[in-house]
């Protein structure tokens, strides 16, 4: 990627306040001036849904010059790797397309399979290819994209979608007529392979096109889908299977993931390098001298105001942020500036209607609205105009990332892609710096699939078996050909068989078990509620209860979490959907709410939004930590904020990628240890787990965890005065590496981690029923909790394979072992500074202030660790109560 | 022997008599010789297998075996059940209901009274063993026994129904969780006894005694 155009910028204070007049008018002017050839849009002026006549053409080569004329004819370039993808599909090939969102992918993908059909004398009458969105949302937009080019080539085929949203009259007349093309997501295609004709339906399928295969290729998501290409492939041995792909480190891997491995010979498949990349420009906002910027948080809307600049100097602008809830209070902030036209922000993320994003997706397309503050929501989706402008709230924790979200910015092909980054605290202003280095050296991160999910492929048995049935050899080999079960043992093999029939090993001999039956060596789901059920369970998405918020007279605004409306009383207010709002009350998982008439500053906090900083940009941190020190690297990021990096160099220390930062610091609240080894939050999460098992294998202790991205704290309360010289006798032994994934697996198990992780794996292979939609109350007979269930399988069925994946995902996903062990492989070679400031540094304060996400780790009794907590509880009274007293 | 299966255990006097509470979540009142256990759940893990959900057996009999050590270790002579002995109506010769049957034909002198609560439908009750003796509630002064926790007029409730769990919270992070044993000025809600059974986090107010239960102890807290 040498053609990458990089440039420092800054941006202070308001560089334009002008506010561009008719902005829809200005937008049409600007098309129109454009002689230059582009590519094709990703949607044609005038879309149609309706299935055009059918116009054959001789052969493949007439049908191909068909389609350049038709791009000709609109000013559009046929690029060569479009061209090649063509060819490729003609000749029977399957493979991967990877380029920046937005230039063609679509097109490349879908025509082959459209000329295809021109060359046939009469309009196809069966299914002939799947189109698979990891977005029940982009499947709309999808199928309009799709049917107006098929229309414009005149191939008279017809497109429909296939979604959870599909009506079941729908679903019975895509039975019997079936489209030509059919859109869906991973989770329905499961559902269509859990009816009994699937043989039937897709006996004529030729082409499957996974779009966004990156989203999908590192989650469970990915694994349940490979699982249902290899059946596809099974049942039509001549499908072509083709993958569209952002910019990962490891492409060809990803291609055999999707793929999968062709049980005798070789693929036949090819790695399609789409138009070249364009120019990414990283600049930031970095707060003026007077603003005193806070060193922690990632909420932080003080720099507000020159974002509000930024986005008055473009036309268009989507502003990403990282949570759901950062989304909210950007664009309050944001709304509140903006007195003249309040209407022309938006906001857009995965909790509000489908509806709601629909219409502002439309309202940004036509030039309605100038800026839309955005989670990933928008990350992905095709029938989206590229932006002027794309601005990053705190840190993109990710190369790729970075790259994807810029790329939504840039009209012309080799346009230059411009992302403001907007730090929400000091430490990350370091990050943008490192982010814009590591795009220079090209540091792309790697994307791997999860491997031998027993939970993933027990719920495919039981889907496969409710529909066509299988027989044991033959299925071993056909899930033996994907990349995430190419190492599935016969043993695990054989314990998932058993799983799924007898309940596994403690189930042996009870007859009223009989959720898979084997007949004459036929897999097959025979009882029709657990079939029916079982459909209901299909997918691997696992999210916590959701209550949908709704307005008094009906109208939608989207969902959030149970645990959140459950702390909120009648009168409540809180802010959602950009609103503020007052809560009525809580009536069958709906949460009726009207307009509040105050303010309000609780926002719902969404589980599971942070991702932890890549390994990539953390080392690239740590790198750009280095340089500053030596003084050969000039950013202004870095130069804003010298002050705060020379403060932690004289109260403590600057860590760089050959040393490791010990902090031994006094609080309020005890002794704590702060240790920066840049791994992430979660190998942070597993050393500081990891360490603290071993000190309370030594001496009787409670401590408590806190982590970031850059390190992590392990904290003692006060009353352990000799936890100090306790650590720093044993430094090095806590650090080792000797019985690491022994320890590590201990640790696991004395905390609640593994339990935690065991919340998904119980959800998909089908443990935990998330009961019947709108029927809340009839399946209450079973259902328990997953902790529950764990902690019996524990007790009873030890060997449970299930629990040994919950340890290995813990081991793998959560705490990143392999960042562990990286880690302290390394750790023994590096300079230590062992350092005692007498405050909280810099590093150190972020760490201290997060007041979220606490572990515990503990050896002592459970009477001390509560009369200690007791103590400490009436110590706080004392406190509070003494604090009053003295006002 | 006697010393340190006593040792966990709490004292409370209510209505101006002594019980206690167990770390294995019962009640005993010393003075009549009674014990007490609320949601049993028993049956529960037949109930998941039943609809496909591979829960493992013997729980429920690891439960009964449980009940009756403590019957024998204490030497009670009457023990109630505070309702929800089922989860819900079993297959009549379940395992667990012979393992039942043996351990009372085991215990000929213990008088077992049994709540209805919410689980024991009348025809859960018609599948189980014909031994047992229903009441929906027991007027037994000072006190009254019944499943739901509702103050009553004719006495102190002894009740189960709700499973209370109880969170303890010190400084910002170290949190402890656990059932409880919970007594309101009216109504004491025992934990759940069975081993297949969850907790739900209560509301308590500033008069209300609450006990914690750990692995061998209890804790007012």
């Amino acid at each position: 990627m040498t053609d990458l155009h990089l440039h420092k910028g800054k941006i202070t204070g308001k560089v334009n306040p002008a506010r561009p007049g008719d902005l829809t008018a200005q937008l049409r002017k600007k098309r129109k001036q454009a002689t230059v050839k582009k590519r094709a849009p990703v949607k044609s002026p005038a879309a149609s849904s309706e299935t055009a006549t059918h116009k054959p053409v001789a052969d493949i080569e007439a049908a191909v010059l068909r389609t350049e004329q038709w791009f000709n004819k609109n000013n559009w370039q046929v690029f060569d790797f479009q061209r090649d993808t063509w060819t490729a599909w003609h000749s029977g090939q399957s493979g991967l397309i990877h380029s920046p969102t937005g230039s063609g992918k679509t097109l490349a993908a879908w025509l082959g399979a459209v000329q295809h059909a021109l060359v046939s004398n009469k309009p196809p009458e069966a299914l002939q290819v799947l189109w698979i969105t990891p977005l029940r949302a982009l499947a709309a937009d999808t199928c309009e994209q799709l049917q107006s080019a098929a229309n414009a080539l005149e191939a008279g085929v017809r497109i429909e979608k296939r979604t959870g949203d599909t009506t079941n009259s729908k679903r019975a007349s895509q039975r019997t007529k079936p489209p030509y093309a059919l859109i869906t997501t991973p989770e329905s295609l499961s559902v269509m392979l859990s009816y009994p004709n699937d043989e039937k339906v897709f006996s004529k399928l030729h082409t499957i096109v996974v779009d966004e295969w990156h989203e999908l290729l590192g989650s469970k998501r990915g694994v349940q889908l490979q699982l249902c290409l290899a059946r596809l492939k099974k049942i039509c041995p001549q499908l072509r299977i083709w993958g569209l792909s952002a910019t990962l480190a490891n492409l060809p891997e990803a291609m055999d993931a999707l793929i999968g491995r062709p049980q005798t010979g070789n693929h036949n498949s090819t790695l399609i390098k789409g138009v070249i990349p364009k120019s990414v420009v990283v600049d930031s906002i970095i707060p003026t001298d007077n603003q005193r910027f806070r060193w922690s948080g990632h909420l932080g809307v003080q720099l507000v105001e020159q974002v509000a600049a930024v986005i008055d100097n473009a036309n268009t602008t989507l502003v990403f942020t990282n949570t759901r809830a950062q989304a909210e209070l950007w664009y309050q902030a944001l709304q509140n500036l903006s007195t003249t036209q309040p209407d022309s922000i938006s906001l857009h993320h995965g909790s509000l209607d489908l509806k709601l994003r629909h219409q502002i997706e439309e309202r940004l397309r036509n030039g309605d609205i100038r800026c839309v503050v955005c989670t990933s929501s928008l990350d992905l989706g095709v029938d989206f105009h590229p932006v002027d402008q794309v601005v990053q709230i705190g840190s993109p924790k990710g190369i790729a990332r970075l790259l994807q979200r810029a790329g939504r910015s840039g009209h012309q092909p080799g346009s230059v892609s411009r992302v403001v980054c907007v730090p929400t605290h000091a430490f990350e202003l370091v990050e943008i710096a490192a982010a814009r280095i590591a795009l220079q050296e090209n540091r792309i991160e790697t994307r791997d699939t999860p491997q031998r999910s027993l939970d993933v492929l027990s719920q495919h048995l039981v889907t496969i078996a409710a529909g066509c049935g299988f027989s044991s050899a033959e299925m071993y080999d056909e899930v033996k050909t994907t990349e995430a079960f190419k190492d599935l043992s016969e043993t695990e093999w054989q314990w998932v068989l058993d799983f799924i029939t007898r309940g596994g090993q403690a189930l042996q001999g009870y007859p009223q078990y009989h959720k898979v039956i084997i007949d004459k060596d036929v897999y097959k789901v025979v009882d029709k509620t657990i079939a029916q059920r079982h459909r209901m369970g299909i997918g691997t998405i696992v999210s916590d209860a959701q209550i949908n918020v709704v307005f008094q007279r009906g109208k939608k605004l989207g969902t959030t979490e149970e645990s959140f409306v459950a702390r909120l009383k009648p009168g409540d207010t809180f802010q959602f959907a950009g609103r503020h709002l007052e809560l009525i009350r809580v009536r069958d998982m709906t949460a009726q709410v009207k307009k509040a008439t105050r303010k309000s500053t609780s926002v719902p906090r969404w589980r599971g939004t942070q991702m932890p900083i890549s390994t990539e940009l953390a080392d690239s941190v740590l790198d750009t930590l280095t340089a500053w020190q030596k003084q050969t690297v000039d950013s202004p990021e870095l130069q804003s904020i010298n002050e705060m990096l020379q403060l932690q160099q004289q109260w403590s220390a600057l860590p760089g990628p050959d040393d490791l930062l010990l902090e031994f610091i006094q609080t309020r609240e005890g002794y704590s240890l702060f240790c920066y080894p840049f791994a992430g939050r979660l190998a942070h999460e597993g050393l500081a787990i990891l360490l603290a098992y071993r000190l309370s294998q030594q001496h009787s202790i409670t401590l408590t965890l806190q982590v970031n991205d850059y390190g992590f704290e392990l904290q003692c309360p006060v009353s352990f005065e000799q936890f100090l010289p306790l650590i720093r006798d044993s430094l090095q032994p806590l650090f080792s590496t000797e019985h690491l994934i022994e320890d590590i697996l201990a640790s696991v198990n004395s905390s609640e981690i593994a339990r935690r992780q065991f919340r998904g794996i119980a959800r998909i292979a089908g443990l935990v029923f998330s009961g019947y939609p709108g029927r809340s109350k009839s399946a209450k007979q079973v259902q328990a909790s997953s902790g529950l269930i764990f902690d019996v399988f524990e007790n009873y069925d030890a060997d449970n394979l299930l629990l040994e994946q919950a340890r290995r995902e813990v081991l793998e996903q959560q705490l990143e072992v392999q960042r562990i062990t990286r880690c302290l492989d390394s750790i023994h070679a590096k300079k230590w500074h062992i350092e005692h400031p007498a405050r909280l540094t810099p590093l150190a304060f972020p760490l201290w202030a997060e007041s979220v996400q606490g572990q515990t780790v503990s050896s002592e009794s459970f009477q001390t660790r509560v009369e200690r907590m007791l103590a400490t509880l009436e110590q706080e009274a004392g406190h509070s109560l003494a604090q009053r007293n003295g006002e | 022997m006697e010393n340190s299966f006593y040792s966990g255990t709490a004292t409370v006097q209510c209505c101006e008599e002594i019980l206690l509470l167990h770390p294995q979540k019962v009640i005993y009142w010393p003075a009549r010789k009674t014990l007490f256990a609320a949601d049993i759940h028993a049956g529960k893990e037949q109930t998941f297998a039943r609809s496909g959900i591979p829960i493992p057996g013997g729980i429920s009999e690891d439960t009964f075996t449980l009940l009756m050590q403590l019957v024998d270790n204490f030497g009670a002579e009457r023990l109630i059940i505070l309702g929800d002995l089922l989860h819900s109506t079993p297959v009549p010769d379940e395992n667990w209901q012979q393992h039942l049957t043996q351990l009372l034909n085991a215990r000929t002198q213990l008088n077992l009274q049994v709540i209805i609560g919410n689980h024991d439908s009348l025809q859960a009750r018609g599948n189980t063993l014909k031994a047992l003796v229903w009441k929906t509630e027991i007027h037994d002064p000072p006190f009254v026994y019944k499943h739901e926790p509702e103050p009553h007029d004719n006495g102190y409730v002894l009740a189960g129904h709700i499973h209370p769990a109880w969170q303890l919270t010190a400084g910002r992070r170290n949190r402890l969780k656990s059932p409880v044993f919970w007594f309101q000025q009216q109504v004491a809600v025992l934990p759940a006894f069975g081993l297949f059974t969850g907790g739900h986090l209560i509301q308590r107010t500033s008069v209300d005694r609450v006990f914690m239960i750990g692995t061998d102890c209890v804790m007012e807290v």
